[in-house]
């Protein structure tokens, strides 16, 4: 009989990173399924591929790297990168665009830094700057929303996929249907009111975007799921949201044709939702203390709200993430939390104090 | 006794919540089922000699004694230990290595005892009304019934019963935070009431106004038993039982106060500073037990539980049973037992010794199936998701200690507090990685402790080359005022020689033709002034001076000792802080005393050797040297006290900053004097100045041998400069032999004939033999004793073997050259022989007396001392009969 000899803790929790992206692409679901209802297969399509993608970028390159393939793989954290910028994708993006974006988030973003773990950007999100700078045109080619005019052209399973592989089969002209997301309606908007320009938009409908309303009440559901399961704090989405409704506020400018978007309309539009509890909750890449997750989710807010109102982009949540992640090592030097029997916390660098 | 201001029963105690904290699955149900029953007697009881946190008990049985249960059979050495007593009546079997119980599965000093069966106890002494003992001596009784800690750190209770600051809560830890162990649980229900009088005694002790027993709300039945005994109690008004909310860890002493007043122990303080005692409730009974029944600790409650055992419960275990035993009580199965933990899962220890032996902090025993402890997954990368930082109940952040523990970023790890970490384990607990994050924090600090006492090592060893050369600077402003001093003599008897040579010329003009004659009158000249030259050397510290110094210098390490027990015992606030500041003050009119003396003998001496200018240099020096000294002091002092945070940071450094100016000061002036100090007298005889550069070296390297015995004897922390000291004296003179050699060679060769020359040569090569063989001895010193300076000593060796040849070689030369006097050396030899053993002899029994008289002076470390004692009386044995043989 030989004992096992090994250092305490010798009891262990249940946690598991697998179940932590288990639970992540789960809460995922509701606003998956809004996105699919509103804009057709397209997302659904897209999905499947980009995991497909991912599930292969990563075992290549753990195979060059050495690794053991199915233990990486099994981590479920490419999938979860995957799920994401799929989710941020139009739905009728062609697959060659999600093939550079996805291979680029998992062979770039992630594994080049030594994979999970040691990222220091978050990895959607690269892919998807990545192809938002090469590819504008694709990128903005956003559906009709179900309840729009020209919706049905995007009902068709087959359609959406032939439009995504066109390899197989002819789709639609993504061209001729696409038209403007929310965002983008009232950014470019400067000669009617705001009442006006609800009334005679299509993608306008309530006080946020045709759809868009209910895609993003679903990922706060999933969100606030989350943080009922302790998979991260409140910290950074609070910070975020907190920080796009205080801006939003100070620069609203009325309801007049030179307004920015009413607070409503900046939290329940684009990929405020989605960003704030699946983006930016990204714990590698974010800062590391709940106080430095506040800190940091309140900065890509304000460049988010910065960047849809002066900026020339739309939405802002990717280049809001990619400057905080930046951010987020020097946070983290000034973050740390107070010791048990210490009078104040520790800053900087070991040599600052 | 005082009682305490207000009653507490009635007043709603407040409780605040754990930071952090895990719930790991409990598991205690297995082993409350049934009450705590006796284990039966084994067959042979194994007492390890450290069973606590501090210096390991010595024996006081020797190997075949009989001891009666409850005998003291290894008493506590020092403050910080505690005796270790016989379990049950028998016979000492052995007294040797054993494994212990320790995460390293070491060996360690125990004491084997086999029962008897008579289980008859020794004669035993209630205390009947502890109200009426003296504090002190009750805390002596705790001592003497070797009570240490019963939670798990096993830190002796009677050094934790006299606090450095006054206490006013006295904690009772009943929480028994980790999983599965039950011992504390069952000790409540069982022995509640002698929890309270265990409880009432150390309140006595303390002086404390009130009691918290805490316990967590996963033991109702405890509650129940231990507020019914509390309620019972005479003294229920200060004591209250305090239940709160289930969680890991928070059993910790720094956590159960948190949890109890709201209060943090400040990092790096102890919980007396905030006038706070914990003690576990086990400890509790133990006390109880020794002042009511006089009774030793002996044995104590160990859960015995996991799914390999198929009847887990408490037993009330004798020290020193093993765990093989204890497990068969238990009915264990060898095909499930996988895993065998001492004390709780979170913090226990693995065993794969099933022959250790239960101590006085095992609380819990668990044999654990594979499955239930599942070997441990392959870790993970870190996604930093910070449910470490959740868990972690010092508000660290695991995740990032753990990235600077991989990258071995020390100052990064300092920086986030790693100290602070208690090694609860709830990070590793939580992380989904399965990351071993403890283990990482065990590693960093081992190699941060490592590092840092490298870093002190390399600052003492700075700290003594400074005074080190402050001496060597000192010692050569004397040796040059000496060369002065001789110089002059040497000068004036040239003169007077020239003018009896004159003399002579004019007398015989004619007779000075005989070389020889010239030969044996040079060196008759040469010898005189050898001797002119080496005698002020010797006067220039008469014998009384150098007695006064010897016993100056005694003085002042005594009294540096004493002033540096006097600090520690300050600091620590305890030991006898009134007799060591009396024995500081009369050292110091003792060393006052001698300064005089050694001041005055010196001014009645100095004159004679040293001119006024040589005489200001020199007290210059000495008083650089002392200034020096100073500073280095109150740098010392500062470095102390920045250590420890202390307050006077400040005026010390000023202190050290006046000090550096003052010595600064001093050093330049003494640089002006030396400068403007009268050159060097004209080279007379080149040959001559180097003889007496020679006998000055010798001198000194003589007095630094000397200074580096007794040195040795006492132990002192000046060896290694000393060594030093000597080598360098060594150095000197083996530069200054070829010199002379050299000098006198150029001599020879005009006059080969000289015998004198031979007889030169002789004394040399004897002279080199007793350096080697005294650089061998100092070897096989360093080599017994493991110094570090045995290269330099070997080499020392061959350079003295090397010149010992050398000597050899050239001595033939001369022999040939002049077959005349080649039979006249075998006497000189033999002669010189026998004065160096004489020689010998008198300084082996010097020795001896010396050793003697250090011996009764030491009172701490005296086996060293006896050794060297044993040591020089045997050498002195030799040397007497090598001197009976040569005579």
């Amino acid at each position: 009989m030989t004992l096992v000899r090994q250092t305490s803790p010798h009891a262990r929790g249940p946690n598991s990173t697998q179940q932590v992206m288990k639970l992540v692409l789960l809460a995922t679901v509701p606003g998956l399924a809004m996105q699919t209802v509103f804009f057709g297969w397209g997302t659904l399509i897209n999905l499947i591929w980009c995991v497909l993608i991912a599930l292969g970028s990563e075992a290549l390159i753990l195979k060059i790297r050495r690794r053991p393939i199915s233990f990486y793989l099994s981590d479920g954290s490419a999938i979860v990168t995957a799920v994401l910028l799929a989710l941020a994708l139009p739905p009728f993006s062609p697959w060659w665009l999600t093939l550079i974006g996805v291979s680029f988030a998992i062979i770039i973003g992630r594994q080049l830094y030594g994979g999970l773990g040691n990222n220091p950007f978050n990895p959607a999100m690269l892919g998807y700057v990545l192809l938002l700078i090469s590819f504008p045109q694709e990128m903005t080619q956003w559906l009709p929303p179900m309840g729009a005019e020209g919706h049905t052209a995007v009902k068709s399973f087959s359609d959406a996929l032939f439009s995504i592989f066109p390899l197989f089969g002819h789709g639609i002209s993504v061209d001729a249907i696409s038209m403007a997301t929310p965002l983008d309606v009232v950014r470019e908007n400067n000669s009617l009111t705001m009442k006006e320009l609800w009334l005679e938009n299509p993608a306008l409908q309530y006080f946020a975007g045709r759809g868009w309303l209910w895609i993003n009440l679903a990922y706060l559901a999933g969100g606030l799921f989350l943080i009922y399961k302790k998979v991260f704090t409140w910290h950074a989405p609070v910070g975020m949201l907190a920080a796009l409704l205080v801006m939003s506020t100070l620069f609203w400018g009325g309801t007049g044709s030179g307004s920015h978007g009413s607070p409503l309309f900046h939290l329940f539009s684009g990929a405020t939702m989605l960003g704030a509890f699946f983006i930016i909750t990204d714990p590698v890449s974010s800062a590391t203390s709940n106080k430095g997750r506040l800190i940091f989710g309140a900065g890509i807010g304000i460049i988010v709200y910065v960047i849809r109102a002066w900026g020339g982009y739309p939405d802002g949540v990717a280049f809001a993430t990619l400057l905080m992640n930046m951010a987020a090592p020097m946070i983290d030097y000034y973050t740390q939390p107070r010791t048990y029997g210490h009078k104040k916390p520790n800053k900087g660098l070991p040599n600052d104090s | 006794m005082n009682l305490p201001l207000k009653d507490i029963t009635e007043s709603k105690q407040r409780v605040w919540p754990l930071t952090g904290g895990v719930h790991p699955e409990e598991n205690k149900h297995q082993s409350t089922s049934t009450p705590i029953r006796p284990a039966p007697m084994p067959e042979k009881l194994t007492l390890p000699l450290s069973q606590h946190a501090g210096a390991p008990a010595e024996p006081i049985v020797a190997v075949g004694d009989k001891v009666l249960k409850g005998q003291m059979i290894a008493k506590a050495t020092g403050f910080v230990s505690v005796p270790v007593h016989a379990p049950t009546s028998g016979t000492i079997t052995a007294i040797g290595k054993e494994a212990i119980p320790h995460p390293s599965g070491m060996h360690d000093d125990c004491i084997t005892l086999i029962p008897d069966g008579l289980d008859q106890w020794c004669e035993l002494s209630p205390v009947k009304e502890f109200q009426s003992v003296n504090p002190l001596d009750l805390v002596n009784l705790i001592r003497d019934s070797g009570i240490a800690g019963m939670g798990g750190a096993g830190f002796p209770t009677a050094v934790k019963l006299s606090p450095r600051s006054p206490i006013h809560t006295l904690i009772l830890n009943g929480t028994e935070c980790e999983p599965y162990i039950t011992a504390d649980d069952m000790l409540m229900r069982e022995r509640a009431e002698a929890i309270v009088a265990g409880a009432e005694i150390l309140k006595y002790l303390l002086n404390s106004e009130r009691c918290l027993i805490g316990i967590e709300d996963n033991k109702p039945e405890a509650i129940e038993a231990v507020k019914k005994a509390v309620s019972q109690s005479d003294n229920s008004h200060y004591i209250k039982v305090v239940v709160f909310p289930t969680k890991y860890p928070s059993g910790g002493e720094k956590q159960l106060i948190q949890i109890l007043t709201g209060q943090e122990v400040p990092s790096g303080k102890l919980p007396s500073d905030l006038g706070i005692a914990v003690q576990n409730v086990g400890t509790a009974v133990a006390v109880n037990d020794a002042v009511h029944q006089g009774k030793p600790l002996i044995s104590r409650i160990t859960t015995l539980t996991g799914e390999a055992l198929s009847s887990p419960g408490n037993l009330e275990v004798l020290l020193g049973t093993s765990t093989r035993h204890l497990l068969k009580t238990a009915a264990v199965s060898d095909q499930k037992l996988a895993t065998l933990i001492m004390g709780g899962p979170m913090m226990g220890f693995t065993l794969d010794d099933l022959d250790v032996p239960v101590t006085k902090t095992t609380n819990c025993l668990i044999a654990g199936t594979r499955e239930e402890f599942p070997p441990a997954m392959p870790a993970q990368a870190c996604i930093r998701c910070g449910m470490c930082a959740e868990a972690c109940p010092a508000s660290l952040l695991p995740q990032q200690l753990y990235w600077h523990a991989k990258s071995e970023n020390h100052e990064q790890l300092k920086h986030h507090n790693l100290f602070d970490c208690i090694e609860c384990g709830a990070c590793s607990f939580v992380c989904p990685s399965s990351i071993p994050l403890v283990q990482y924090y065990r590693a960093s600090k081992g190699e941060i402790r490592a590092q840092e006492a490298k870093h002190a090592k390399a600052e003492r060893s700075k700290v003594r080359y400074e005074s080190r050369q402050a001496r060597l600077e000192k010692e050569q402003a004397e040796k040059e005022a000496k060369r002065r001093a001789n110089a002059e003599r040497a000068a004036k008897l040239k003169a007077a020689k020239e003018a009896s040579a004159k003399q002579d010329s004019s007398s015989s003009t004619t007779a000075a033709v005989d070389p020889v004659q010239a030969a044996i009158e040079r060196a008759k000249a040469k010898k005189a002034a050898g001797a002119t030259a080496s005698k002020p050397a010797k006067t220039v510290l008469s014998a009384e001076q150098k007695e006064l110094k010897i016993q100056l210098s005694l003085a002042n390490a005594q009294l540096k000792k004493t002033r540096r027990a006097l600090t520690i015992a300050q600091e620590k606030g305890e030991g006898d802080v009134e007799k060591l500041t009396a024995d500081v003050s009369m050292l110091e009119t003792q060393v006052a005393k001698l300064q005089k003396e050694f001041d005055a003998a010196s001014a009645t001496e100095q004159p004679k050797v040293a001119t006024p200018d040589a005489e200001a240099a020199k007290k210059l020096k000495i008083e650089s040297a002392m200034a020096k000294a100073a500073l280095k002091k109150s740098e010392r002092a500062l470095a102390t006290a920045l250590e420890e945070g202390n307050s006077e940071t400040e005026a010390l450094k000023e202190a050290v900053e006046e000090s550096r100016k003052k010595a600064e000061a001093l050093a330049k002036e003494l640089a002006d004097a030396t400068t403007a100090a009268p050159a060097k007298p004209a080279a007379a005889d080149d040959e001559k100045k180097l003889k007496i550069e020679q006998a000055m070296a010798k001198a000194a390297l003589k007095k630094a041998e000397r200074a580096l015995n007794k040195a040795r004897e006492e132990g002192s922390s000046e060896l290694a400069e000393l060594e030093k000291a000597v080598e360098q004296s060594q150095k000197k003179l083996d530069a200054l032999t070829p010199a002379q050699s050299q000098a006198s060679s150029t001599n020879s060769q005009e006059k080969s004939s000289d015998p004198a020359d031979d007889k030169k040569l002789k004394i040399e090569k004897a002279m080199a033999k007793a350096a080697l063989k005294k650089a061998e001895r100092e070897l096989a010193k360093a080599q017994e004793s493991g110094s570090e300076d045995i290269v330099s000593l070997e080499s020392k060796v061959d350079e003295c073997r090397k010149k010992l040849e050398q000597l050899e070689e050239g001595k033939p030369s001369v022999t040939v050259t002049e077959p005349e006097v080649s039979k006249a050396p075998a006497k000189v030899q033999a002669g010189d022989d026998l004065k160096k053993l004489k020689i010998e002899n008198a300084m082996a029994r010097a020795a001896v007396k010396k050793a003697q008289r250090a011996l009764e002076n030491a009172e701490g470390d005296t086996s060293a001392l006896e050794t060297v004692l044993i040591e020089a009386q045997t050498k002195a044995a030799e040397a007497e009969k090598a001197l009976a043989a040569g005579s």
